[in-house]
């Protein structure tokens, strides 16, 4: 087995230092230095990490090299992302990539984001995702012809803030409202526990989903309602609109529940009264309103129902004080965040985002032209 | 919108973790740390943080925050060890205990436990990359 892992050793250290040969310097978009950087960066503390275990493995018996083996594996797999999540992306350094990367650092300047921005590529082949390893936003290669889904973007940096907030001063605020609100999670499903001992008759099953409901808040659901919060505090109306225009296209059930499974994703419809507690909490009331109105005429509202546990999951109380709580913490960290400020922004993502969706109700078939020749507009100013 | 930024995010926890259980388990098995010093406090702050997350779910607990998915780690551990999973159990219980003590030694066995809960750890890591890294 030491000779093995000398050889794999050996060979991933020759995989590193090639992957950082691959990316040519001076990069065509500096906007994806950040990225380069990161990936070195990556890449070299794990050159370096290989290299004290080839010496550590120098040391042992032939039979105890199971710690060994477990951070070459560790090694691999860090380097393979940065190869997948973060070398792909400025491999392919096309015109499209340029001008995400610029709409982005544009975005980052408008809503006053205290991190490095983000990076972006557009070889997604799902919808919109953040990768906290290497910093990057992946988008569907079709996205920089069109208007209506980039409000996504908005909730990937939501992401990204996640992903950095305990290590940031200046974002000290939000993160310090997060555990709040994380504590206020468990607090309610504790009482509601306690409640439920209380009660007469079987509860046994009851109390497994409640305890499966808590455990979805903490480890996923609050992080995806933090960042729609944050796209909608952000960005505004649009982001709903985004959201209602995503469902209607790839909806399977908007109450979507299991008693027992795991869900990464809180239900669609529990996402939408959210934000729609967040739009009229930062003054969008009028906004709010038409865009639940356009929610319950939707097909996906009267075809489907939930199921009794359902309200179990999302109680309208804790949707408000995690709202509530958010949005002090945005706020006190200083983000772009109300009505004002949103709507004030006169030539910026933020305007053109939401206009978008305002056209397109008005005329959905007059949209698609207007749009082609906004975003031809937005490239050129980018360029600038 | 997709379940990668969150299976990264737990990724990168656990990988942190991880590493820092193994660099801890290279400390002592150097034969350091029977002293208790800045240095194997801050080694056994490294194991504890792996094991009592495990320990905590090993009854019936709401655990509000743990650096790793305690859920599928003790999962995997007890998978492996189903035949023996009563005695099992209360050997890392008494592990943890020990590492909790002012002053310790650890054997042979414990070295196995603790590898055995690491290799449990980078399973899950395993899994994690796997979901962040796979087609669909």
């Amino acid at each position: 087995m030491k000779d093995y892992l000398r050889g794999i050793i050996y060979e991933q250290i020759n995989r590193g230092l090639s992957l950082k040969d691959i990316v040519n310097h001076p990069l065509k978009y500096t906007e994806l230095e950040s990225l380069a950087d990161r990936c070195s960066r990556i890449i070299d503390s794990n050159i370096q990490y290989l290299r004290y275990l080839q010496k550590e493995l120098e040391k042992r018996d032939e039979d105890d090299t199971r710690d060994i083996l477990r951070s070459v594996k560790g090694c691999i797999r860090e380097v393979d992302l940065v190869e997948y999540f973060g070398i792909s992306a400025l491999y392919v350094e096309t015109d499209d990539v340029g001008y995400l990367n610029k709409l982005v650092r544009k975005i980052h300047k408008e809503i006053n984001l205290p991190l490095i921005p983000p990076s972006v590529t557009c070889i997604s082949t799902k919808h919109y995702s953040f990768h906290a390893f290497t910093n990057v936003i992946f988008v569907p290669v079709g996205e920089t012809r069109f208007l209506l889904h980039l409000a996504d973007v908005f909730h990937e940096i939501g992401h990204e803030i996640l992903a950095n907030m305990e290590n940031e001063l200046s974002l000290r605020c939000v993160n310090q409202k997060y555990d709040l609100v994380l504590r206020r999670v468990t607090d309610y499903y504790r009482d509601f526990l306690i409640r439920l001992e209380r009660e007469t008759g079987p509860k046994r099953t009851r109390r497994i989903m409640i305890q499966n409901i808590h455990y979805q808040w903490k480890t996923y659901w609050l992080k995806e309602f933090f960042c729609d919060l944050f796209a909608i505090y952000t960005l505004g109306p649009a982001y709903a609109w985004a959201h209602l225009h995503l469902t209607i296209k790839k909806y399977e059930n908007i109450y979507e529940f299991s008693p027992i499974l795991p869900m990464t994703h809180p239900s669609d419809d529990s996402r939408m009264r959210l934000m729609i507690i967040g739009l009229e909490k930062i003054g969008f009331k009028a906004e709010a309103k038409k865009i639940l109105s356009k929610w319950n005429s939707m097909p996906f509202v009267a075809e489907n129902e939930p199921v009794i546990e359902y309200h179990d999951a999302y109680p309208i109380e804790l949707l408000d004080t995690l709202a509530q709580l958010l949005l002090n913490g945005i706020k006190e960290s200083k983000f772009v965040s109300s009505k004002k400020m949103i709507e004030n922004d006169s030539d910026g993502i933020k305007k053109l985002l939401n206009q978008c969706w305002e056209i397109f109700w008005k005329n959905p078939e007059e949209y698609i032209e207007w749009e082609a020749k906004s975003v031809r507009q937005l490239k050129s100013n980018l360029e600038k | 919108m997709g379940d990668l930024s969150i299976f990264a995010s737990r990724f990168s926890i656990n990988s942190k973790s991880l590493r820092e259980f193994d660099e801890a388990l290279r400390y002592f098995k150097d034969g350091k740390g029977v002293q208790r010093n800045l240095e194997s406090k801050m080694a056994i702050d490294r194991l504890l943080t792996v094991i009592d997350p495990i320990v905590k779910s090993l009854g019936v607990s709401i655990a509000e925050s743990a650096a790793i998915n305690e859920r599928s780690v003790v999962k995997i551990i007890r998978n492996r060890h189903s035949k023996e999973w009563p005695i099992y159990k209360d050997r890392i219980e008494k592990l943890h205990d020990k590492l909790n003590s002012d002053k310790f030694s650890l054997t042979k066995k414990d070295f196995t436990l603790l590898n055995d809960i690491a290799e449990a750890l980078d399973s899950e890591c395993a899994h994690l990359f796997r979901r962040i890294s796979e087609k669909k």
